[in-house]
């Protein structure tokens, strides 16, 4: 799973317009953002990606920057990405 | 060979709502669940839920020749329920009766048991009861039980037949998530006392005390999510079918978020797909005969269609099974 895929994918389950997660969008401004979604989050990476997450990597965060730095360690770089 | 002949459920009179408001209700899709009186057991329950079955005259109590009783809420540490059961229904004394503990895979598991006591030829009428009051176990003021849970049960009579109408089954077990959904306390392992009884918060401002049931939801969830796809394709192998195969899928209801999660990963069309615990909950051991009862009730499962069981939850244990219907 790479950083665009994840991206799309947290998209896709918040329900939110393709482009408008920001590394500054606030979770609690998400109307879908909560335990059930993070759970949900989770399972897909592994269903998808084949990437096995943490179940609680999620929990405590509050921007989607800090969603993105959780989940950092467990995404794979392509050549043309920083 | 084995069929089940028909179903019936109880529940309590007394039931709490969970706040409409609350984001997390909807998701769950519980809006009411029924709570049994302090002095109500899950026994009770089974037993209006079996009376309500001999009274639709399908079956004698006398010609019952064995009592499956699955239930995590027995009367006592003993005797046997399922024997104060008998006594109770005034079944015969030549008729067997053991309880069994297991939660929300114990349907599955109870139904594997009838046809392995019916194709043995040790019984040829088997009365499955299955009985939960989680209510009682339940901190209220623990959100990640308290909003999911109602009290129940059902009596399904499992009866030997012409036709093929229950099986393959595919069982599962992982004791190494039995502290994913535990009551530590009562039990021999951690006996009864004053501590048993202190209320701690979690990280999540939710109470519990040692003798309370504890969730890791998040836990539970996932397991979910790889177990039950991994045994139903298993199924599907034994049995040589596809999904399309199969006229109705009844999930055990754990929540309408994670069966709906369940169903997308699967592909399973929504108009196939059980969904029945508005009203009541996750009621444990019965949310599959309850679901399959009404499905029935509603048209949406026919005579000859081939529906698929699937149980899963606590021990962590699960199991999947295909059954026939027919009148």
């Amino acid at each position: 799973m790479n950083l665009q895929q994840f991206i799309t994918l947290c998209e896709e389950i918040l329900e939110v317009e393709p482009g408008t997660l920001t590394m500054a969008t606030r979770l609690d401004s998400i109307d879908e953002w909560d335990s059930l979604t993070r759970m949900d989050l989770v399972s897909y990476c592994d269903d998808k990606f084949n990437t096995t997450l943490p179940v609680e990597i999620f929990r405590d965060t509050e921007t989607f920057q800090d969603v993105i730095d959780k989940v950092k360690p467990y995404l794979y770089v392509t050549a043309y990405e920083k | 060979m084995t069929t089940v002949k028909a179903i019936e459920y109880h529940f309590p009179t007394n039931y709490q709502t969970n706040d409409p408001n609350n984001k997390l209700t909807k998701k769950l899709g519980i809006s009411t669940r029924y709570i049994a009186e302090q002095d109500e057991t899950a026994s009770d329950l089974a037993i209006q839920a079996a009376e309500k079955l001999f009274a639709k005259g399908i079956c004698q109590k006398g010609e019952i020749d064995f009592l499956l009783f699955c239930t995590q809420a027995p009367d006592y540490i003993l005797p046997t329920t399922a024997c104060i059961i008998q006594e109770k229904l005034k079944l015969r004394t030549s008729c067997g009766a053991l309880d069994f503990n297991l939660g929300c895979s114990g349907f599955i598991y109870g139904l594997a048991l009838a046809k392995g006591l019916i194709e043995s030829g040790q019984a040829k009428k088997v009365l499955l009861l299955t009985a939960d009051t989680y209510s009682k176990f339940v901190h209220n003021q623990d959100l990640g039980t308290s909003l999911l849970f109602g009290d129940g049960a059902a009596a399904t009579l499992i009866t030997e037949s012409s036709d093929e109408g229950v099986g393959p089954f595919v069982y599962g077990t992982d004791g190494s998530g039995a502290k994913d959904l535990i009551i530590y306390a009562g039990g021999a392992r951690e006996p009864m006392d004053s501590e048993a009884l202190i209320e701690v918060a979690d990280e999540k401002g939710n109470i519990r005390t040692r003798s309370n049931l504890y969730m890791n939801g998040s836990e539970v969830f996932n397991f979910a999510m790889r177990e039950v796809p991994k045994a139903i394709a298993d199924l599907l192998h034994k049995e040589q079918t596809t999904l399309n195969d199969y006229d109705y899928f009844i999930f055990h209801q754990a929540n309408a978020y994670m069966l709906e999660a369940l169903r997308r990963r699967l592909g399973i069309d929504k108009t196939k797909f059980s969904i029945q615990l508005k009203d009541c909950g996750n009621t444990v051991s019965s949310t599959i005969p309850i679901a399959l009862k009404r499905e029935i009730e509603q048209g949406n499962i026919k005579n000859g269609d081939k529906v698929l069981l699937v149980g899963f939850g606590v021990g962590l244990s699960w199991g999947v099974c295909a059954i026939k219907i027919s009148a």
